[in-house]
């Protein structure tokens, strides 16, 4: 098991390299100039001599050779801690405390992962902003998810072919093919429009005016009125699909020998539902918790976009737009990474729960 | 490499010779191999969802080969100042570029005549330059000059989700030709020969699914500058080089399953080369749970045209497309009609395909059944 997991992590560092790689090759080919858009964008303000923009070309390394810039980019991201002397390190919640405790007095160990060239920005700075929205919108999406589908997907099992089982069905099937783009699209004009029903806000997690001076209290309940819709629409298709997985592994579980064998010794239904089907058929929605974890920090584009948060999603879209090699190769690096460990993670689930997996030899 | 490739595509292209080979006599191989997907075909189409799926994308694709004859500003047929112009609303001739179908119709004398398509009154890129003028530039709802409403520059929505079919349609399909294609063959090879192909092979699977695809088509936007028909072209296969790691694991799995039956090991012991193994045995037997994935990968490459054309990128704003429509309807709050149409199009057609991908899976592998 343990030699598994380890042959697995090894296998992650060619991948990891693979992947960035590919970005980086991706980014290159687009062959956009990111100091030209930038200029195009008016980020840096009005117009700029020829002088500034080779200075910023300079800057970013952009009149190096692609190996160089490679190393640079990707350097960064594998040796991300660094020794920090100055009054004003970066320092994140967590790691603030970590690094008191690893330095000596005067040094902080910092995460740097290279600066945005989009605004100059550290890049844990822009990412521990857009992180924490994105990851509660898919954890209560995903919560909401599972504790509809579960039982949704149990009644449709036990109850197969009745009219109850069917309609279920046909719902959720229906919904599993409904874009959230349109959803999203439809909430927003029918719910917060203030044409039809104005129960929500348009855009935004939080209220931009009096946000800083409001209570906790006050600021949960804001947050939380702002973030109705986007929750709704990522639930939609979540559940739809975990439902029916739910049903499959229950149906699956149900045929079996040992359901049969505690019918027979005369155990109440109930009993043998929740008892002894439940636990294995939650096997496959469990283990699907692995494979959505990068979702979770990824977040998605199109709700984003719709609902004027910034996220990751949204961060990740303007990077792509400018090209911001660093950024973009951040979060690709950093979704991708969690991407691996998930399948890890949830191969690594069905061996615990399911014993008949073996991971020796040939896996 | 090249022959085995080409190999491994008709191979894909022609399932009918699966299940052949399988401890079948040859003389009587024929007949069981026109059964066994006969089977299927009778298994699926017991289903009534299948047919009602299979039902929906004739209707689909009927509408988008006959989209200019549904809706176009040009007559199908006109015959005007003793010439027949044959259908003009396919070919444009410059002589009629200038003239719509109402002008077409004021300017008639007797003896002049037309056949109009469907809804003849605005083409994709028709703007209703009336209505902009009076009411200015916003979207209009459904009225009897615009059954479904128009777009913020006055181009009517009816036609445009008519037109935008043929995008939806052709980005799926062959996204997914691309997905099948290049799954099939890496999958292939690496479920066969395993040991270290089948690691750099699995490596560049994981390689190509943490790429975004929005990222490769914005590269591909700015390397290539496709226009028109192209820019569907360049994004299907950025879906198609994203979308086929699935494809590849799913029939590697199958391989590893069926390579050491007793038939292969007997076309070994024939002197059976390897390319002609896997093409003419390996794939056949493990090829139907790809048409099952790839019925699937239809709908969802469907709905990520619709997401990217959504985001802005894509399909340039003069290409009617489904996602393109939707995206005004975000700027434009109160423009229901914008929103729901195009969506219900989208929806159809994924449910249609997930339906066809339903009763395909139930056909072909029973154990499956849900």
């Amino acid at each position: 098991m343990w030699q598994y997991i380890i042959r697995r992590l090894l296998l992650m560092v060619p991948t990891f390299f693979g992947i960035t790689f590919a970005c980086f090759l991706v980014l290159r080919m687009a062959d956009v100039d990111p100091v030209a858009t930038q200029m195009e964008m008016g980020l840096q303000g009005g117009q700029v001599s020829q002088e500034a923009m080779e200075h910023l070309r300079k800057l970013y390394h952009l009149d190096r050779p692609w190996y160089e810039q490679y190393a640079r980019l990707v350097g960064r991201l594998t040796v991300p801690l660094c020794m920090d002397y100055s009054e004003e390190g970066i320092s994140v919640a967590g790691w603030r405390l970590f690094s008191r405790m690893a330095c000596d007095e005067g040094a902080r160990l910092t995460l740097d992962l290279g600066t945005s060239w989009r605004d100059g920005r550290p890049i844990v700075e822009i990412v521990g902003e857009a992180l924490p929205i994105t990851v509660l919108l898919a954890t209560l999406s995903l919560l909401i998810a599972y504790f509809i589908a579960i039982p949704l997907g149990i009644y449709s099992a036990v109850r197969q072919y009745t009219v109850g089982d069917q309609i279920t069905t046909v719902i959720v099937f229906m919904l599993y093919s409904l874009p959230r783009f349109w959803i999203g699209t439809m909430l927003l004009i029918f719910f917060a429009g203030g044409h039809y029903l104005e129960w929500f806000p348009l855009q935004g997690w939080h209220s931009f005016e009096g946000f800083d001076e409001m209570s906790l209290g006050e600021r949960i309940s804001d947050v939380a009125w702002h973030i109705v819709l986007p929750v709704v629409t990522l639930t939609f298709n979540a559940f739809a699909a975990l439902s029916r997985y739910m049903r499959t592994g229950m149906l699956e579980v149900i045929r079996q020998d040992y359901i049969r064998t505690a019918r027979a010794k005369g155990l109440s239904e109930h009993m043998v539902v929740f008892k002894h089907a439940l636990r294995n058929s939650l096997i496959p929605i469990i283990t699907m918790l692995g494979l959505l974890l990068p979702f979770v920090v990824s977040g998605s584009v199109v709700v984003e976009f719709i609902f004027g948060i910034r996220g990751m999603g949204g961060v990740a879209l303007e990077a792509i737009r400018l090209p911001d090699y660093p950024l973009v190769i951040t979060i690709v690096a950093f979704v991708s990474l969690l991407t691996m460990v998930g399948i890890l993670l949830s191969d690594i689930m069905y061996g615990v729960v399911d014993p008949r997996i073996s991971y020796g030899k040939e896996q | 490499m090249a022959a085995p490739q080409r190999k491994t595509a008709s191979g894909v292209g022609s399932p009918d010779e699966a299940e052949g080979q399988v401890r079948v006599p040859p003389q009587a191989a024929r007949s069981v191999k026109r059964s066994y997907w006969r089977m299927v075909w009778q298994q699926f189409w017991r289903r009534r969802i299948s047919q009602v799926g299979l039902f929906f994308i004739g209707g689909i694709f009927i509408v988008a080969l006959s989209a200019d004859f549904l809706a176009s500003d040009k007559p199908i047929v006109l015959r005007m100042d003793g010439q027949t112009y044959l259908f003009p609303n396919l070919r444009d001739p410059a002589e009629l570029r200038m003239y719509d179908n109402h002008q077409i119709i004021d300017e008639m004398k007797p003896g002049d005549w037309a056949l109009m398509p469907l809804i003849s009154r605005w083409g994709v890129n028709n703007h209703d330059f009336v209505s902009v003028l009076a009411l200015g530039h916003h979207p209009q709802p459904p009225t009897r000059r615009h059954l479904l409403g128009t777009d913020p520059s006055g181009r009517d929505v009816m036609t445009r989700v008519i037109h935008g079919t043929r995008v939806s349609l052709a980005v799926g399909i062959l996204a997914v030709s691309i997905m099948v294609v290049v799954g099939v063959i890496l999958g292939s090879l690496a479920g066969y020969y395993g040991g270290w192909v089948d690691g750099v092979i699995m490596r560049f699977v994981e390689i190509f699914l943490c790429i975004p695809p929005l990222l490769l088509i914005v590269t591909v936007l700015a390397v290539l500058a496709p226009t028109g028909w192209w820019m569907v072209v360049a994004m299907m296969a950025c879906i198609g080089l994203t979308g086929w790691t699935n494809i590849a694991r799913l029939i590697r799995g199958e391989i590893f399953k069926v390579k050491t039956q007793e038939y292969v090991q007997a076309s070994r012991a024939l002197g059976g080369s390897d390319a002609r193994i896997i093409v003419r045995h390996v794939i056949p037997n493990s090829i139907s749970p790809v048409l099952v994935a790839a019925t699937f990968g239809i709908a969802s490459a469907i709905l990520l045209e619709g997401a990217l054309s959504f985001l802005g990128f894509g399909i340039p704003p003069d290409m009617a497309s489904w996602g393109g429509i939707l995206t005004e309807a975000r700027g434009h709050i109160p423009a229901w009609w914008l929103a729901i149409y195009p969506g219900l199009a989208i929806f159809i057609t994924v449910t249609a395909y997930n339906l066809v991908g339903e009763g395909l899976r139930d056909a072909i592998d029973p154990r499956l059944k849900t």
